[in-house]
């Protein structure tokens, strides 16, 4: 990304800035704007870069998508740290559970109304992850929201979400012990023990 | 391992600031700024300017703004004639900034600037009239003029009534103005372009008349 010329940053960014809409957001993608180097994604019409992945939100990443694939197979579109199209964002979960197959999804990301589950890994973003983000997924109508609370070792269960107040109904927290049952689109696929999740 | 209570039922978090101040934003460099205009994802009349790599929303400029902006424009011109080139609300271009002064003094004549804007080096004198934007023009453009070494860079400070002039830019990481003098209501400011005084303009004739 062209930034070094930038003086360093003061804080926070000056307001209101320029927000970007989802379709002006990939045409910025087409004409070249995100390259490879770069890992940004549209939150709220504003490009933000993705912090860069420690060890071991990399090792609950890998460990999640490995027993999603065994509970969920190929029946469902597993993806990871892909884009989600929300009404003025476009963010990179860490983990998507969709419905229908993966080439469901070429000409275009999954929407709310197709996601069964969106998965935030967080590790230094738990504020984050608990508050805007939280926010962003509820208002979409996201139906299922865990966050793998990496500092807290557990497992956050957010459903029932609230357009109007931008928030989960019901909150349910796995503990180390505990298992998190997996129910997608009203079909029980097993459960999950957090134990095998985190890293050791 | 610290001990774990068993799966709970909780309140989701309260209400938080927009997501801006959790996120590290993606910059815009001047050249990239321009191709946003080429492409059209900005149009060219959008009430935006680039201040350090931030696509800004400029604020809408309320009367004794736009009054005091042509009162002090209309002065400037009758003192500079045509020697200089005089602009109001046009961009100019920084390193890192495109800004939109509500005026500029810049060197030479309009033509020069028919395929591009004024650079740094041939600006004379950059003036912001502030009333709502006060807190904008003094924390975040201040350094930007400061650190692009624009010689002289004028706050008309309509809250507080007065004309505020910052000579000496200063670069580096805290970019400043080293020398500010402040003209009061009653007082009259010189204006001095290239170092040469050019003639002088009261205070009071910039100002709006009252303060509402």
């Amino acid at each position: 990304m062209a930034t070094a010329t930038l003086t360093p940053a003061p804080a926070p960014a000056p307001r209101p800035l320029k927000r970007f809409t989802v379709e002006e957001y990939h045409r910025l993608i087409d004409l070249g704007f995100v390259t490879k180097y770069d890992r940004v994604e549209l939150i709220r019409g504003l490009i933000v870069e993705r912090p860069v992945m420690k060890p071991p939100h990399v090792i609950a990443l890998t460990q999640l998508t490995i027993l999603f694939y065994k509970l969920v197979g190929f029946e469902r579109a597993i993806r990871s740290q892909a884009p989600i199209t929300l009404a003025d964002s476009e963010s990179q979960p860490d983990l998507v559970i969709a419905q229908g197959l993966l080439v469901d999804y070429v000409k275009g990301h999954p929407n709310p109304a197709q996601i069964q589950l969106v998965i935030e890994i967080a590790d230094s973003t738990v504020r984050e992850d608990q508050t805007s983000q939280l926010e962003l997924y509820a208002e979409s109508m996201v139906s299922e929201y865990w966050i793998v609370n990496i500092p807290e070792l557990r497992i956050e269960v957010y459903t029932q979400p609230v357009r109007k107040s931008a928030s989960y109904r019901m909150r349910k927290d796995y503990a180390i012990e505990d298992s998190v049952p997996v129910r997608l689109g009203g079909t029980d696929l097993g459960s999950l023990p957090v134990r095998d999740i985190f890293p050791r | 391992m610290a001990t774990i209570a068993r799966p709970k039922i909780a309140r989701t978090p309260p209400p938080r600031p927009a997501p801006a101040d959790d996120f590290e934003l993606r910059r815009f460099t001047v050249e990239e700024y321009h191709r946003l205009v080429e492409v059209g994802i900005l149009q060219s009349g959008d009430p935006y300017e680039l201040l350090d790599g931030w696509i800004v929303r400029k604020m809408p400029q309320n009367t004794p703004h736009v009054r005091t902006t042509n009162r002090f424009a209309d002065r400037l011109r009758g003192l500079i004639a045509n020697r200089w080139d005089l602009r109001t609300g046009n961009p100019i271009t920084l390193e890192s900034s495109e800004p939109e002064p509500d005026i500029v003094i810049a060197v030479g004549q309009p033509e020069n600037y028919d395929d591009r804007h004024p650079s740094p080096n041939e600006i004379e004198l950059l003036v912001e009239v502030s009333d709502a934007t006060l807190d904008r023009d003094k924390r975040l453009k201040l350094p930007i003029y400061a650190r692009a070494k624009i010689a002289v860079y004028c706050i008309v400070n309509i809250p507080e009534r007065r004309v505020e002039v910052y000579t000496e830019p200063r670069g580096g990481k805290s970019a400043a103005y080293r020398d500010r003098k402040d003209y009061g209501i009653d007082e009259v400011l010189p204006l001095i372009v290239s170092g040469t005084l050019i003639g002088s303009i009261p205070v009071r004739e910039i100002l709006p008349k009252s303060q509402r």
